[in-house]
């Protein structure tokens, strides 16, 4: 299953939380070329794991994982990693993008993807490196927010960890990766369902490069035009992308008062402007990423993650609050109760229309008041009283008060912050989304049609559709690849000098050029992945893949790479029982001008339609031909195209039945998550050394079996295992790499603990059977013993107990049968003696020591 | 009077986030604003947008778009994120 192209690990973990067990997961290695990996790859995996018309909260629901070759690469903005799996909002697919350091370290632990199956007996922590998995108790963690269990972890290594949203099934519950957040589709909600806390990777694995000096000089050229690229170059960072807050709102694409319109007279008290002017203490990003869109302002005292244009949009305009710093506070809190601020910012929205409305009156906050906004985060992560509702999201809620127009959501996701009403292929976006609600999976035309360089007539249905696909098909390659998408901002360079500026003519001659693009894109879906076998500039993925992997990657089969990855995720919606139906947006946005003096301004879904499934080669009821079907070398779908081509409707009970039956299955799982919160609130601090224990055992069974050695290519020369060294055996100075000396060697393991998970330099070896100290144990004589103590000041793993005056005691389960205990007591006294571990019969009662590893 | 907004970049260059202008037309009301802010208007507002209550110039007469007293200009530079 390893694959010959260079910049994967080669291998993808299966792990069974339920038989606590992982092997290995075959892809074959056309599959890595056909899909790349992220959502792309992901979606493969899952269309052949999933089981049809299961419910995302049970153990069958399958998590995968995936970094891109890119990831880690030190490609522009490439660390994202991502998780697909069946979506807790819209009963199809969710993939959710994250640039949190994740995915780099699991590519570093020697992993290109991580899928995780059933569900754990008890809260777990599932530790990943390079020799593999160990599911580890996380009982101690469970009921704990995001910061206090990330202050847990050990340092460099990358993490996964759901807050109390996750644990108590919000249905928008979030994953956090460092500061980076996996928000969308209730992946945070899937990974408490399946008793998963916390995931932690760390390796030292290098990556291999097939041309690393051609790949150099690709990246080098590519960062260039990016810091120069006024989009990447100046307005992300310096603002943010909390600085589209005034931008949308000129453009009538801020929605407000949830989304009854496109602007806000306030807005620019929640600007980006402000945020940059007032409070940015210095701009911040992902690792490789020279855009540095991210945030730390200076608020309350201490420097904090700033919020992102989505968070303020939808807890700003749209519940109409003015007040900056109240949403930086909303957005810290949303991280440490791990909850996606879009879904839940719109259902709040959509719950204070339904107060405004008189239908939901207990609701503690409404628009422009939100007082009581703290305690109602609170109560939705905890599902506590009306927090229970809104914790649905706003489809199922606004159902239930029987007023459904008031949710604004495609498929059951809440929408991102724009107003599709200002930007209609924006709206057709939503619509076709695969994910539900979402402006990136939808093809982002709100930069096209509105805040970008160039822009072609935001109220024209006219190549919107063709636009939209080229765009979502670009988007899926880049996120299969690794990378972000922000640096495809830069695919429309700035304004050249002849045509002088945006507001010229020459900017109205190449929105009316962008008007007539169907004429080249309308021939997108029956375009062979061979043609357009070449490198754009403006598109410097493909080069980069190209120069890291040694795969043939070009324009064409680049995009190729999206449109598979679209259509496989269209494909596994249409199995779970979506349809045309679900193509669909509320009648607020459809059927109401946004503007009064301009009747166009709704989106024409109907129009746009169509022509969007024509496109695509899709048939009337949105299903992708047969021949599309082979043209992307899809043949494992026939058998479900033909099923829908026979009956478009022919999966849809499927959804039906799960929508009818979540609820219980949401009841189940919650009640067993409740009461080990309660078990854990109960006896945190014992299940804490109960844990800290176990670890320090197991760390101790390990250096029994082992022997140790410091790999010279990893080695950065530190010095912390030499100083580690209670017998001086590491040979080392300054810029030099440590040797162990074995002859000198006590295989205390001190080095090994010593050197860091981010070089991982000291390696473990197999002992073998004759150097196995596996049973060997060491015992005090007690009427030999002068109770002096030095033999407990001595032990490098802090395996003895000892108090003046009292006989030194060695603890049997974390005792590394090193020896020094014995070599350190004086020899007059010789009080300390080895023997078979079997003989020993006490158990041990020292308490528990140690930590990491 | 037209009243004008600047977002970003540009306001942070000609130091105002807003101004008041009597202008006839786009093109008046930007050279109007070049006089005032100088070089550091005219640098950055190349690659602006130019957007009257809400319509983009370049669908409207471009430069020779006609403005009314009371009107809502915006100058805009080029974003995006996600």
């Amino acid at each position: 299953m390893a694959t010959r192209f260079a910049g994967y690990a080669g291998r993808i973990l299966d792990v069974d939380l339920a038989a606590r067990t992982w092997r290995l997961y075959p892809v074959p290695e056309l599959t890595f070329e056909q899909f790349l990996g992220g959502k792309a790859l992901a979606a493969r995996i899952l269309w052949d794991e999933i089981e049809p018309g299961i419910d995302p909260l049970s153990p069958k629901n399958v998590m995968v994982f995936t970094t891109g070759p890119l990831t880690g690469s030190g490609a522009p903005a490439a660390s994202r990693f991502n998780c697909s799996s069946k979506n807790v909002l819209t009963g199809g697919i969710i993939s959710s993008n994250c640039g949190g350091d994740f995915g780099l370290y699991l590519k570093r632990a020697g992993y290109d993807g991580l899928i995780v199956r059933g569900r754990a007996d008890m809260p777990t922590w599932l530790e990943i490196d390079e020799a593999g998995v160990r599911f580890l108790d996380a009982r101690h963690l469970w009921g704990l927010d995001v910061e206090e269990v990330q202050q847990q972890l050990p340092a460099k290594v990358g993490h996964l960890v759901i807050g109390p949203a996750g644990e108590n099934l919000v249905r928008y519950a979030a994953i956090l990766s460092g500061e980076r957040v996996l928000g969308r589709g209730g992946v945070g909600a899937i990974m408490g369902s399946k008793n998963l806390k916390v995931v932690t990777a760390s390796g030292a694995r290098r990556m291999r490069f097939n041309d690393a000096k051609a790949f150099g000089k690709s990246v080098e050229k590519w960062v260039g035009a990016l810091r120069k690229h006024s989009i990447t170059g100046r307005q992300l960072p310096r603002y943010g992308t909390a600085g589209m807050v005034t931008g949308t709102n000129a453009t009538n694409t801020l929605p407000t008062h949830n989304f009854h319109r496109g602007n806000w007279e306030h807005a620019d008290e929640i600007s980006g402007e402000v945020m940059a002017e007032r409070d940015l203490v210095m701009n911040d990003g992902c690792t490789s990423c020279p855009i540095r869109c991210g945030r730390m302002i200076a608020h309350d005292g201490r420097h904090m993650k700033g919020p992102e244009f989505e968070t303020v949009g939808m807890f700003g305009s749209n519940i109409e609050n003015r007040q900056l710093t109240r949403i930086y506070d909303w957005n810290r809190l949303c991280d440490l109760l791990g909850m996606d601020t879009i879904s839940l910012g719109s259902t709040i929205a959509s719950a204070m229309e339904l107060k405004e409305r008189g239908l939901m009156p207990d609701l503690p906050v409404a628009f422009g008041d939100s007082v009581a906004m703290d305690q109602l985060l609170h109560d939705i992560a905890w599902r506590r009283g009306i927090g229970d509702v809104l914790a649905e999201g706003a489809m199922r809620m606004a159902a239930r008060y029987g007023a459904p127009e008031v949710a604004m959501h495609s498929k059951g996701m809440e929408f991102a912050a724009y107003e599709p009403r200002g930007a209609v292929g924006h709206g057709l976006g939503y619509a076709t989304s695969n994910r539900g609600g979402c402006h990136i999976n939808g093809g982002y035309l709100v930069f096209f049609e509105a805040l970008g360089p160039v822009n072609i007539d935001p109220l024209t249905p006219l190549s919107k559709p063709a636009l939209a696909i080229f765009q979502q098909n670009l988007f899926e390659a880049v996120a299969a690849s690794g990378g972000c998408i922000f640096p495809t901002y830069a695919i429309l360079p700035d304004m050249p000098a002849w045509v002088a500026s945006p507001h010229g003519a020459g900017a109205r001659i190449l929105g009316e050029v962008l008007k007539m693009s169907h004429k080249v894109l309308g021939g997108q879906g029956r375009m062979s992945p061979k043609s357009l076998g070449f490198h754009v500039p403006l598109i410097p993925h493909t080069k980069s893949i190209e120069t890291l992997t040694g795969m043939k990657i070009r324009l064409g089969s680049f995009t190729a790479v999206g449109e598979r990855g679209f259509t496989m995720e269209r494909l596994f919606n249409l199995r779970e029982g979506l349809t045309a139906e679900d193509d669909s947006l509320p009648k607020r946005l459809t059927d109401e001008p946004q503007r009064e003096d301009r009747p166009d301004s709704k989106v024409p879904l109907k129009e746009m339609l169509p022509v969007y499934y024509e496109v695509r080669d899709w048939d009337v009821h949105g299903v992708p031909r047969q021949r599309l079907i082979q043209k992307l070398d899809m043949g494992y779908a026939e058998p479900v195209v033909k099923a829908l081509e026979a009956d478009p409707l022919a999966f849809k009970a499927r959804r039906t039945g799960l929508f009818a039956r979540e609820d219980q299955v949401l009841r189940e799982v919650l009640a067993t998550a409740r009461q080990r919160q309660q078990e854990a609130e109960g006896g945190r601090e014992s299940l804490r050394a109960a844990f800290n224990r176990q670890r320090a055992i197991e760390r101790a069974d390990r250096i029994r079996q082992s022997m140790f050695r410091v790999e010279e290519a990893r080695c950065k020369q530190c010095g912390l295992c030499a100083k580690a060294c209670p017998v001086d055996a590491i040979r080392w100075a300054e810029g030099v790499h440590a040797v162990v000396e074995q002859e000198k060697c006590i295989r205390c393991g001190e080095c090994w603990v010593a050197c860091p998970p981010h070089y991982d330099a000291v390696v473990l070896e197999p002992a073998g059977v004759e150097k196995d100290r596996s049973a060997i144990a060491y015992r005090v004589i007690d009427e030999k013993c002068e109770k002096c103590g030095i033999c407990f000041k001595k032990c490098p793993v802090d395996a003895i107990a000892w108090q003046k005056k009292e006989i030194a005691r060695i603890d049997d389960a974390l005792c590394v049968a090193c020896g020094r205990c014995k070599d350190v007591c004086p020899p007059k006294w010789a009080a300390i003696v080895a023997e078979a571990r079997a003989a020993r019969s006490q158990p041990s009662t020292v308490p528990a020591q140690g930590g990491h590893p | 009077m037209i009243k004008v907004k600047m977002l970003t970049h540009l306001a942070r260059a000609v130091g105002a986030q807003e101004a008041a202008i009597e202008a006839q037309t786009i093109g008046h009301l930007l050279s109007a604003l070049s006089k005032q802010y100088g070089a550091p208007f005219d640098a950055q507002v190349k690659t602006c947008k130019v957007l009257v209550n809400g319509t983009n110039v370049a669908f409207l007469k471009g430069t020779g778009t006609k403005l009314a007293d009371g009107d809502e200009v915006v100058l805009m530079p080029p974003m995006a994120g996600g």
